[in-house]
């Protein structure tokens, strides 16, 4: 199993709009038809909170963050905005920024 | 011997279960001709959606000495204003009389002085094009009678679909125009198939519908043109419908049907690049372009087809201009659909843009599976797959199982 990398982060300033679970299972998802090995392979990661993973660290890159939107957003059968206005490091940070796009 | 080589006889349309036989398709050619006398039209466009009311047009437009616009459903009556045309003839009824409607603002039409018909490209990558074509140059001979047995599956209105029309009222006794299921489905008594002309994505989606290969059409001869062809759809055709020979057609509405491949490998032989064939035509590729010359004192023109050269094959893989944007670097959709056609488990594909709020698009596909396979098994494997071939950008980030694929208008598989 790789070994991941951890950050402490500040609290989020918003609240997520989506389901912690429904977020690691999508994250999930990604990883195993995405990083060499397969499921068996998914290295652990943390969604929320200070010990949330660093995307960097599990090789996660822009490629894939829009993945895991698109899982997400087949999941939720809704289409998501990301709010953010600063790079992404970690999969809080991710999670945070991700809302339900309003009507148009 | 040779299919549908038997008596010469006039020609009898089959289409939609509706047959008519060439007096009929005589008579009501004249009263095209008749409406549109009645209308005095500057110009004239004929808006055919059926194989039927084209070869109505064919023969009342040959007879009227004048030129014809021919247009599908996707032509706004703006383009046709623009165009010059201030008369649409229009079909409601497939097997009903023609009706004429003016149009208001028609711009002034660049006069052909010689008589034939104004066809449109199919307008992939921007406004459908207008390109004439002089009748001495689509027609040979007399109409109605032959000895052949066709079947059409072009879109009518499109280059493609009156090049083959035209062919088959000189050669054959029975002309279909077919829906990509008609062929897959056993149709008893019927004679087995001299020519059957498509798109590739009609010939998938023929062998999507095959339930049993044993129960397809029989046909001599494929022919293919309007899209990229590639091995797989080859190897498809050979189990599916097993025809004696496949034809490959290489051209453009503008340059016409300019070469054809028939010797079971996908695209052109490398080797013949920048050298006249037999017909005087030749190819060549620049800048990652097919371009082809008709003849031996004629320019080299870029078809707009994008190219890949690979173990001694000239490949079309794209249209120039039809790209998915993938947050700045750009996706070739039918690379992307090639790749997963490849697949064993796949019948068909299509790779198309998907909104994302990160990158602004992403690639996504959508897969016809034979039928003993599991979308929930597939899916992923296809995405680890195609990863293997694709660089990072054109990887299908949404893969879906489907029953069938979106085909346009013009018979293509939509983007």
């Amino acid at each position: 199993m790789n070994e991941t990398e951890t950050v402490s982060a500040a609290p989020a300033a918003m609240s997520p709009s989506i389901p912690e679970e429904v977020m690691r299972d999508a994250v999930s998802t990604v990883l195993a038809v995405r990083l060499p090995g397969g499921e068996s392979h998914v290295p652990d990661f943390t969604v929320s909170g200070p010990q949330s993973t660093r995307l960097e660290s599990v090789g996660v890159d822009s490629l894939l963050i829009a993945e895991i939107i698109v899982e997400l957003e087949e999941r939720l059968e809704t289409l998501l905005e990301l709010r953010s206005g600063t790079r992404l490091e970690t999969f809080a940070e991710l999670h945070c920024a991700l809302t339900l796009a309003s009507p148009s | 011997m040779t299919p549908g080589l038997g008596h010469v006889r006039p020609t009898t349309l089959w289409e939609a279960g509706r047959v008519i036989g060439w007096d009929e398709a005589a008579r009501q050619a004249e009263r095209f001709r008749e409406q549109v006398a009645a209308a005095q039209p500057s110009a004239v466009a004929a808006a055919v959606s059926t194989g039927q009311a084209l070869v109505t047009v064919l023969i009342a437009a040959r007879g009227m000495g004048s030129n014809v616009v021919i247009t599908g459903p996707t032509v706004s009556d703006t383009r046709l204003a623009a165009l010059g045309v201030d008369t649409i003839v229009e079909w409601a009824d497939p097997s009903g009389n023609c009706t004429v409607r003016r149009l208001t603002g028609a711009e002034k039409l660049s006069v052909s002085a010689e008589p034939g018909l104004w066809l449109l490209s199919s307008g992939t990558t921007g406004e459908p094009k207008p390109t004439h074509w002089p009748w001495r140059s689509l027609v040979h001979g007399k109409w109605g009678r032959g000895s052949e047995h066709w079947a059409i599956g072009y879109a009518p209105h499109s280059f493609a679909g009156v090049s083959a029309t035209c062919q088959a009222l000189g050669r054959a006794a029975t002309l279909e125009f077919v829906r990509p299921a008609e062929l897959a489905a056993p149709k008893p008594d019927a004679a087995p198939l001299t020519v059957a002309a498509a798109t590739p994505s009609f010939w998938r989606l023929a062998a999507i519908a095959t339930r049993d290969p044993a129960e397809f059409r029989r046909v001599d001869t494929v022919t293919i043109g309007g899209e990229p062809t590639d091995a797989s759809l080859l190897r498809l055709l050979s189990s599916t419908v097993a025809p004696r020979r496949i034809k490959q057609i290489f051209g453009t509405t503008e340059l016409g049907t300019v070469i054809h491949v028939d010797d079971g490998q996908a695209g052109l032989p490398e080797e013949l690049r920048g050298r006249r064939l037999p017909s005087g035509a030749a190819f060549d590729v620049r800048g990652g372009q097919l371009c082809i010359s008709v003849a031996p004192d004629a320019p080299f023109v870029d078809t707009g087809d994008q190219v890949r050269i690979d173990e001694g094959r000239v490949h079309v893989v794209g249209r120039a201009g039809v790209f998915v944007n993938v947050g700045g670097l750009k996706a070739n959709p039918y690379r992307v659909a090639q790749v997963l056609q490849q697949h064993e488990s796949v019948l068909a594909a299509r790779a198309y843009g998907l909104r994302n709020p990160l990158l602004g698009q992403v690639v996504a596909a959508d897969v016809v599976l034979r039928r003993d396979r599991d979308p929930l098994l597939l899916v992923p494997e296809l995405k680890r797959y195609s990863a293997g071939l694709l660089d990072a950008h054109e990887r299908p980030q949404r893969i879906r199982s489907v029953e069938s694929l979106a085909v346009a208008e013009s018979g293509k598989v939509q983007l």
